[in-house]
């Protein structure tokens, strides 16, 4: 408490001893528009597209005042409420499977020791930094001509479960980073079994990281689209999917709400996740 | 055989290419107090933890209670461990923690709430049940993580320094409670530690073990005033060491040259004439005196080349020759002591000099 106050004390009297010259004085202003544009440019798009979600007018452009009618009618389409349902279940059962093999992984790594360990993270987080259209044609290849699957929503899920697990992997490892082993070892030693050890000791302490790991996925899932593109068959239409065909029959209010509600969904969801992670294990 | 509560035999760990305990065999009884002792490094956690179950030694062999334990996983072993980070649950109060041996048990509520109890009196931490560990001092945690290895009534406590990272007054405390809780419940208890006094203070028979090895086994005293090799004398207390050559033997004393001057010592073994030796003789053996003493064989004059005040002592360098100096200590109990510069007559009974066993190599 004391050191910290001290070190903010010291940082403020600094400038005071370095005269400002005058390039410094013109240059501030300058900065400070430079940071106003860099935000223009990286969020006037959204804002334009959440407010014309809210236009009565059924041009994209035109602002024709304050309606709620896009979202009305966003929730009575039924294709959109199918690619809905579809996205849903692609993105829980993704989800469902990285996350348990995606923990697993990351125990695994961080518990033992073997041969090719190091190289065996490197290509786990590979995945992470692959072109996604990369991934998207050798997935398309390897279900289609190696496991003769046909399109459709398992397909999606098995693309998905693919990239996810990384995903999970990394979470869930950086969170054993700071996980004492010995207290795994005082449980064993105080007569828990391994199954018992990882459900009382370990579970309860990561799973902060998992369930983090786990929202990462789901909201990774929910808004794919180039993977999903490749591996997608008929009847399994997903929202990124269906928002894509939707357009090009041309922009209506109806897709910028429908692109608000994706942005909120991811936003909460993202945030959810990052609150765990920051989450305190001690 | 049926005394022996802990056994090893020919206990050896490597790590890849690396041996950490060598060759090490033990014998501790029922109900010891028996501490591993050495600098950090000398694999005597290792050895606890090939005990506790953690690892799996190399070669030879562990029986607990008379029982072959090699390979049993740490919970079918009858022996719990005091981690020195304590290792306590984070996610779960005292209370939580202390009980989760018995839970592991399947004792139901009622069974283990007066174990609880006793235990938790036992290490004066009643009323801190509810206690999340991160709310608790250093010294509480530690009885915690005691009250949780005891609780289950294990046959063997291992204790991993479990009081390396108390200060120095907590410490001094917590080693006469530790002492008296091993006599009161009469559990062996297997201690390791890098602290000598430590050691000294409160095992019934101490291990010194370097590099893998134990060097010596026996009862604090016998640690301390019959040090077996160099490295002990030199690891436990302060040792003055002379080196000489032996003029004559006759059992058990060993005459030794050192620089002209003769000086006789103990040594069992048979030594033959003009072999270099090592002799060892601790600080507060050697008397000082300002007179000549009519009676005393081993005497010497010498020169006060420095003193340090201690409080109840003063350390004091003598030199004799030119190339020898030796460490005394006098307990400070009048103020006639010596000042820098006197010279002064200076001596030891000769069965408090030791001739060494030449190290054996590693």
């Amino acid at each position: 408490m004391n050191e910290r106050s001290l070190s903010t004390t010291t940082r403020a009297t600094v400038p005071i001893h370095r005269r400002a010259t005058l390039w410094d004085r013109l240059l501030e202003p300058v900065l400070g528009v430079n940071a106003c544009f860099i935000y223009v440019f990286l969020y006037m798009p959204i804002v334009v597209l959440i407010a014309f979600s809210f236009s009565a007018s059924p041009f994209s452009a035109v602002w024709g005042g304050f309606s709620i009618d896009w979202y009305i009618q966003l929730f009575q389409d039924s294709e959109i409420a199918r690619a809905l349902r579809n996205t849903l279940i692609v993105a829980s059962f993704s989800m469902l499977f990285a996350t348990i093999i995606g923990t697993m992984t990351a125990l695994a790594l961080s518990k033992f020791q073997f041969r090719g360990r190091n190289a065996f993270e490197t290509t786990l987080n590979l995945p992470i930094v692959i072109p996604d259209i990369v991934q998207g044609i050798s997935l398309l290849m390897f279900l289609v001509l190696v496991v003769h699957l046909a399109l459709g929503l398992p397909t999606i899920i098995i693309a998905h479960t693919v990239f996810n697990i990384s995903y999970v992997a990394v979470i869930v490892r950086a969170r054993l980073h700071g996980f004492d082993r010995r207290l795994e070892e005082a449980a064993m030693d105080l007569g828990a079994t391994e199954w018992q050890t990882f459900w009382k000791i370990t579970f309860p302490l990561i799973w902060p990281g998992i369930l983090s790991g786990a929202l990462l996925a789901f909201t990774l899932s929910l808004d794919e689209f180039v993977v999903t593109f490749f591996v997608t068959g008929p009847g399994a239409t997903t929202l990124p999917i269906q928002v894509y065909s939707m357009v090009k029959r041309g922009v209506t209010p109806e897709i910028n709400a429908l692109a608000t509600l994706m942005l909120v969904a991811s936003i909460l969801l993202v945030t959810l996740s990052i609150l765990l992670q920051r989450r305190r294990s001690s | 055989m049926d005394e022996s509560s802990v056994e090893l035999k020919n206990l050896s760990k490597q790590f890849g290419a690396h041996p950490v305990v060598r060759d090490v065999s033990l014998q501790i009884k029922r109900g010891e107090f028996f501490s591993l002792l050495g600098p950090s490094g000398c694999g005597k956690t290792t050895t606890l933890r090939l005990l506790a179950g953690f690892d799996n030694p190399s070669s030879g062999e562990i029986f607990i209670n008379g029982s072959l334990a090699n390979g049993a996983p740490p919970y079918a072993r009858d022996v719990n461990l005091v981690f020195q980070s304590y290792a306590l649950f984070p996610h779960m109060n005292v209370y939580q923690n202390v009980a989760f041996g018995l839970e592991m048990k399947k004792l139901s509520r009622s069974q283990i709430q007066p174990m609880l109890e006793e235990v938790l009196s036992l290490v004066r931490l009643t009323g801190l049940e509810s206690r999340f560990p991160k709310q608790l001092s250093g010294g509480q945690q530690q009885r915690v993580a005691l009250a949780r290895a005891l609780v289950t009534h294990p046959s063997v406590l291992l204790l991993d320094e479990p009081l390396g990272a108390l200060d120095l007054k907590l410490r001094k405390e917590m080693q006469l409670e530790l002492k008296k809780l091993q006599r009161k419940l009469n559990i062996t208890f297997i201690y390791v530690t890098h602290d000598q006094e430590e050691a000294l203070t409160m095992s019934d028979r101490i291990a010194v073990m370097d590099h893998g090895r134990v060097v010596q086994v026996g009862r604090p005293e016998e640690i301390y005033e019959q040090p077996a090799t160099r490295f002990v004398a030199d690891f436990i207390g302060e040792t003055n060491f002379i080196e000489g050559k032996i003029v004559s033997c006759d059992p058990p004393w060993v005459k030794v040259d050192v620089q002209g001057i003769q000086m006789s010592a103990l040594g069992i073994p048979p030594y033959e004439k003009s072999r270099e030796v090592v002799i060892a003789i601790r600080p507060e053996k050697i008397w000082l005196q300002k007179e000549h003493s009519s009676s005393s064989e081993n005497q010497f004059t010498g020169l006060i080349e420095e003193l340090v005040y201690l409080g109840t002592d003063t350390r004091y360098l003598v030199r004799l020759s030119d190339e020898l100096i030796l460490t005394v200590r006098q307990q400070n109990l009048d103020h006639s002591a010596f000042r820098k510069g006197d010279r002064v007559y200076l001596g030891w009974p000769a069965p408090c000099a030791q001739v060494l066993h030449p190290e054996t190599e590693a």
